[in-house]
């Protein structure tokens, strides 16, 4: 295996592994399309450093976060549901990168590549970030293990019971933003969400145990980013596209084994009464 | 012995809407605390307020402790001196893949402490909780598979597995079939009876209400219109009162119902 191909394989299963916690996360409190509305948010974060000349991923980095913690208290100050105010941000983040990048006069092909996102062209530097996007969530989900089950079970019960259910979410959230912002340039801005969603679903189709579904998650997120990129080197199609290709295959395969599965104990017909 | 909760002039805003006003009340430990009244009274907001889980005026202590002015972490460790259980029927259903005994421990996750395992005393806790709510059998079942009732018997024996000094719980046996609801009645009574903890019940159904409570408050328009002893309480003219409808009381061995004059 040559530098470039271990460079590739070790981006895709670092991305792939870590949109497939965050999306374990994101999916587990009934918010995926947190994921868009962060990956947008990330993008006008790096549409915006091009102009006021900070460094792109952690200006990227703040963005995604700001809107994370806008999310909350605007919704709930305004009586709004937390998915009809992502949907606002979204639109409203989606627009400010395209602004930008209209307003761009140059770097604009540097810009582009964060929304569409090239496995391929990820260099070794990159990895560091990736890697700690993957590792910070689970070593959170390790180390609080019992509070962050509860939180991700149900936050208000979980502060009704003495749990830090509030720091725990908006670290976990934090966390998702930091992977959401790390992968903009592995998929791209516009398909990280199949990533971040289609893996973690098909694992909860998959298994009905909590640590199976998380290590499950990470597997079928890495499966879809490494497939992606085998696609992708053999037919010569672009990688963002091709992941989204193979993480919706995974999905689609997961719903057919979950089909045929038999009925658990609890569920199977007893005997007539 | 020093109050288990204790309001004054409790008032909640939802913007300019007064959802509660001018609450005060004075629970001594090992009381059970009916609080009635018919749908948008301010029944579930008060149960929210006394834990601090939303903003209130006024002032609020439970078990001494006042609750507005706590900080952050000493009011963490005071709710896992307090149970609560939420009106299920309004929060949408998780979709963690976690069985009875999982969510049963979630109560111990707060009362071991941040970041420490949980402990094989817990365990036995957990396993004596759901002996005791009649879960054992159901313990390795994934949560979401359950029926509403089973749901609300994890809940309240999540809520008991805190070894709580104070118990509130919102309409426990609220959009249940007749079975569920005499299920729940009994095991909250029996749980009363056996822990000595205090208890706050809101229900806007007077057959939910276990025999032998002490304590019953009759809330309208987000205030306290009448609270004393059942007997003094749960009469036909208080009841019509609260909801607005001619009202006959009815009581058997302790336990209470209400019917509509008409249905006679």
């Amino acid at each position: 295996m040559t530098s470039l191909e271990l460079k590739w394989l070790l981006t895709a299963l670092l991305g792939g592994a870590g949109c497939g916690l965050a999306g374990f996360i994101l999916v587990s409190m009934n918010l995926p399309f947190m994921g868009i509305c962060l990956a947008h948010a990330a993008l006008a974060g790096a549409v915006l450093s091009y102009f006021i000349h900070t460094p792109t991923l952690p200006t990227a980095l703040v963005a995604a976060l700001l809107t994370a913690a806008l999310i909350g208290p605007l919704a709930d100050k305004t009586r709004t549901h937390a998915n009809t105010m992502m949907s606002i941000l979204f639109s409203l983040t989606l627009g400010l990168a395209f602004l930008g990048i209209g307003l761009l006069q140059q770097q604009r092909s540097d810009v582009l590549s964060l929304m569409w996102g090239n496995l391929l062209l990820v260099r070794w530097v990159d990895l560091w970030p990736l890697g700690a996007a993957a590792l910070l969530p689970l070593l959170l989900l390790s180390l609080l293990g019992k509070e962050t089950k509860a939180v991700l079970f149900d936050r208000e019960i979980a502060r009704s019971s003495g749990i830090h259910a509030t720091a725990i979410y908006y670290a976990m959230i934090a966390f998702c933003g930091l992977t959401v912002t790390v992968n903009l340039n592995v998929v791209g801005g516009l398909m990280l969400y199949s990533l971040l969603t289609n893996p973690a679903v098909a694992a909860f189709q998959l298994s009905s145990g909590y640590r199976s579904v998380i290590v499950l998650s990470m597997l079928l997120g890495t499966l879809s980013a490494l497939g992606g990129l085998v696609v992708s080197f053999v037919l010569n199609w672009p990688a963002g596209a091709s992941i989204v290709l193979v993480s919706s295959l995974v999905y689609a395969i997961s719903l057919t084994v979950a089909g045929l599965r038999s009925a658990p104990p609890w569920n199977r017909e007893g005997p007539e009464p | 012995m020093s109050a288990a909760v204790v309001c004054n002039e409790l008032a909640v805003r939802h913007g300019r809407l007064a959802v509660l006003r001018s609450i005060s009340l004075a629970l001594a430990p090992g009381e059970f605390l009916a609080v009635l009244g018919p749908n948008g009274a301010g029944k579930s907001t008060l149960l929210q307020a006394l834990p601090g889980l939303i903003a209130f005026q006024g002032t609020v202590e439970l078990l001494g402790i006042p609750v507005a002015t706590c900080p952050p972490g000493r009011l963490c460790r005071l709710r896992r001196r307090v149970g609560y259980v939420p009106q299920l029927h309004a929060r949408s259903a998780s979709i963690l893949p976690v069985c009875v005994r999982e969510v049963v421990e979630m109560g111990r996750a707060g009362v071991r402490g941040t970041g420490r395992r949980l402990t094989a005393e817990d365990r036995a806790v957990c396993e004596r909780i759901m002996q005791q709510t009649r879960l054992t059998e159901l313990a390795d079942r994934p949560y979401h598979v359950l029926s509403g009732g089973e749901q609300r018997k994890v809940h309240l024996a999540r809520a008991l597995a805190q070894e709580p000094a104070v118990l509130l719980l919102d309409e426990p046996a609220g959009h249940l079939d007749f079975h569920w609801q005499e299920a729940i009645t009994q095991l909250i009574g029996e749980c009363w009876r056996n822990s000595g903890t205090t208890v706050i019940m809101v229900t806007h159904d007077l057959r939910h209400l276990p025999a032998d409570i002490s304590r019953v408050a009759l809330l309208k328009r987000g205030r306290i219109i009448r609270q004393g002893r059942p007997q003094e309480i749960l009469q036909d003219a208080n009841l019509s009162e609260l909801y607005e409808l001619p009202l006959r009381v009815a009581v058997t061995e302790g336990r209470y119902s209400a019917f509509p004059e008409e249905a006679r």
